[in-house]
């Protein structure tokens, strides 16, 4: 079963999308809530994808992708950034910093288990 | 210290520098300080030669004492000097160093008074008259350099000269008394420069002063608003994510629960949960949308130019809106030239901008036509690209067009109702065209349907370049009527600008009138019904923008083009919002002054004629 590492600091985003994922029958949700446990636990557990909100404490969002793709265990996990803020540069840096694909907040979700779909089936 | 009655032009700032005069006060002592080694070095010469001319005349040990008494005098001048240069006092210490100063000065002007009665020999005229030289010289070299400073020179003057006048007034004699004469003349040229160099300095000090304050004023102006524009992008990033953040929440569940029914055991409620979901996207929008205008308002739009193929950005915003066509029984249709130039523009932003024209069409036509032209056009010394968006819908009266553009204005209520919408999105369709340096502009007949162009330019504004030269104003194709004067009517409560204005627009041949204020403004308006109104906004009292208001409101002056004239370029928007025709920012750049108003009043465009 396909294993999803979502690094999200705010637990009712968290929550939600656990909701979602697990209404597909098929995925397994793990919870990070730091960037810097978030890229321990991507060295560690071999997640198939990542879902990383660029604003969370300890290590954002950028540096914890940046450290994910320096890693040798982790570096090809396919990465999905999401990111509530308005600003347009917020894309930019996400891809530079390394990931695959770039969501905003709020998320359409039906898009975004498209987005992940297609990822894990790469 | 007294302000003399020569001084020029006073600074407007009232500064309120409860110890201005102490500085200005300190300022001088520290003047006539640094000017002690030329006036020691002067009194030491004068000296000499006193005692050389005289050697003959007057017994030595008289010369050689009071000679010795001004050269130990002057020593401690010197030394005093360097003492001052050394303490480097403030501004309340100089009130010591002043009276220091005071003293010396008024111990050289006993010495050398005294030397007007010691060495007073009526018997040699020759060494009265030198004597007298001497004195005249020694006066007249302490008005360039101590009547800086009043308190030391007054004194001084009085005691180096008035022995010797006594003296020799005194005397009786003719020849005397008319030596007497040049020195009274210097006493009087000593006060009378004196007092004049005295206050020049003073003036050049204070207007010294008031600029640093002034420069000190401008400096933390500056630095508050700097602080209250990084302020303002902090908060808009912050609202953002706060008002963002909650409708994870709406929208997320209530979709869940609509799509998944059986899970949520929701089966129910989906009716209910729909229109939850409904409101959230809909409050999602109008704030993406509300930040969105803030973000152009402010400036902090970021605009990604890229080259753009146009006819293929139109049609996939055809695409997009194609159910919205269908759903109002609308044909939509395309028009571009075979050989259309890429288009350096914000490929996001135009579809914005084009997607917002198209299903506006369609909301507002019934089983009509959308034709959508995409043209290149020569204007204005460069290259445009325009996008018409034309309907054959309701159209809109002349009221409902001049709303058009503001915030949150919709043609009515029911169209709000059946299609959602906030309000804003023709209010920001604007502001992209005019942040890219081009505009968006509606010709349109209630009943025929509308047409909207968005003008763009080949290439986009650089950073910091002015976005105006793309106004459109009026309209292409609709030709103002023509007005009954051919008046320029300068409203300005400056007189100078006034003035100014007036003779540059004469020279273009244009016939000008002028008001003082917005009450005359407006009264000569009805009066003259001028071609043109050129009014800046920074009047007091009733106000430059109410002005404005005023003309658009009525019914015969509302067609009169406006130019503003602001003081700030945050202003500009505000102005074409308003009304204007045209927004120019102080100082006025007369030759664009003209070439608008040529424009405006159709003057110089081969289809006018006005």
């Amino acid at each position: 079963m396909p294993r999803i590492l979502y690094i999200e600091d705010n637990e009712d985003n968290a929550a939600m999308l656990r909701t979602w994922l697990e209404l597909e029958n098929d995925l397994e949700v793990v919870i990070a809530t730091d960037g810097a446990q978030g890229v321990a636990s991507a060295a560690r557990e071999a997640p198939d994808l990542v879902l990383m909100d660029l604003y969370l404490p300890v290590l954002d969002g950028f540096e914890a992708m940046r450290q994910i793709r320096a890693g040798s265990s982790s570096r090809r996990i396919p990465i999905i950034a999401l990111s509530a803020h308005a600003m347009e540069d917020d894309r930019a840096e996400a891809y530079a910093a390394g990931c695959d694909d770039f969501e905003t907040k709020p998320v359409d979700f039906t898009r975004l288990i498209a987005k992940i779909r297609r990822l894990l089936a790469a | 210290m007294k302000r003399p009655a020569t001084s020029t032009a006073t600074v407007k700032v009232d500064l309120a520098y409860p110890d201005l005069a102490e500085r200005v006060r300190a300022e001088q002592i520290r003047m006539v300080y640094l000017h002690s080694p030329s006036t020691t070095g002067g009194s030491l010469v004068a000296g000499t030669f006193l005692i050389a001319v005289l050697w003959n005349t007057v017994s030595h040990a008289t010369l050689l004492m009071w000679g010795g008494a001004l050269a130990i005098h002057q020593t401690f001048r010197i030394l005093s000097y360097r003492r001052y240069l050394a303490a480097q006092p403030t501004v309340s210490q100089s009130r010591r160093w002043g009276r220091l100063y005071i003293l010396a000065t008024t111990i050289a002007g006993c010495i050398w008074g005294s030397a007007g009665v010691l060495f007073y020999v009526p018997e040699s005229i020759l060494s009265q008259v030198y004597l007298c030289l001497i004195l005249f010289g020694v006066a007249s070299l302490t008005i360039p350099t101590i009547s800086l400073f009043a308190p030391a020179f007054y004194p001084l003057i009085v005691l180096v000269l008035l022995p010797f006048i006594v003296r020799s007034l005194a005397s009786g004699h003719s020849e005397q008394i008319a030596l007497a004469i040049p020195l009274i003349i210097a006493l009087l040229l000593a006060f009378t420069f004196g007092r004049k160099i005295n206050g020049l300095i003073d003036e050049s000090i204070r207007h010294g002063f008031e600029n640093q304050a002034l420069i000190e004023i401008a400096e933390r102006a500056r630095l508050d608003a700097e602080q209250s524009s990084r302020a303002k992008s902090e908060f808009l990033a912050t609202m953002s994510h706060e008002l963002r953040t909650p409708l994870n929440a709406i929208i997320g569940y209530s979709e869940l629960m609509t799509l998944h029914p059986a899970r949520f055991a929701t089966q129910a409620a989906k009716d209910p949960l729909e229109r939850v979901l409904r409101a959230g996207r809909h409050l999602l929008n109008l704030i993406n949308e509300l930040l969105d205008m803030a973000k152009i308002e402010a400036g902090k739009a970021n605009f990604h130019y890229e080259d753009v193929d146009v006819a293929a950005l139109v049609r996939d915003a055809v695409e997009t809106t194609r159910s919205l066509a269908e759903q109002t029984g609308n044909t939509v249709s395309v028009h571009c030239p075979d050989a259309l130039a890429p288009l350096r523009t914000d490929p996001k932003r135009l579809m914005q901008v084009v997607l917002n024209l198209v299903s506006n069409a369609c909301k507002f036509t019934e089983r009509g036509q959308v034709n959508i032209s995409i043209a290149q056009v020569m204007s204005e010394g460069g290259k445009w690209i325009e996008v018409a968006v034309a309907d054959t819908g309701i159209g809109m009266t002349r009221e409902q067009q001049e709303r058009l553009f503001e915030d949150f204005s919709q043609g009515d209520a029911a169209t709000q109702r059946k299609f959602g919408g906030t309000g804003l999105g023709l209010a920001i369709s604007r502001r992209i065209c005019r942040a890219m340096g081009g505009d968006l502009v509606v010709v349109s007949e209630q009943g025929k349907g509308s047409t909207f162009t968005a003008r763009l330019p080949e290439r986009p504004p650089r950073e910091g370049e002015s976005t105006e030269s793309g106004r459109m104003s009026p309209a292409p194709g609709m030709k103002l009527p023509v007005p009954a004067t051919g008046v320029v009517l300068i409203i300005d409560d400056d007189p100078v600008s006034r003035e100014l204005i007036a003779e540059r627009l004469g020279r273009h041949g244009y016939a000008t009138a002028v008001a003082r204020d917005a009450l005359e403004g407006l009264r000569r308006a009805r009066e003259l019904v001028p071609a043109a109104i050129t009014l800046d906004v920074v009047m007091p009292g009733y106000g430059g923008w109410s002005v404005l208001a005023a003309l658009k409101e009525d019914h015969e002056l509302c067609v009169i083009p406006v130019i503003v004239i602001a003081a700030l370029g945050s202003e500009l928007n505000k102005g074409f919002s308003l009304g204007a025709a045209e927004c120019l920012t102080k100082p006025v750049d007369p030759d664009r002054l003209v070439h608008a108003l040529n424009h405006l009043t159709g003057r110089g465009e081969s289809r006018s004629d006005a």
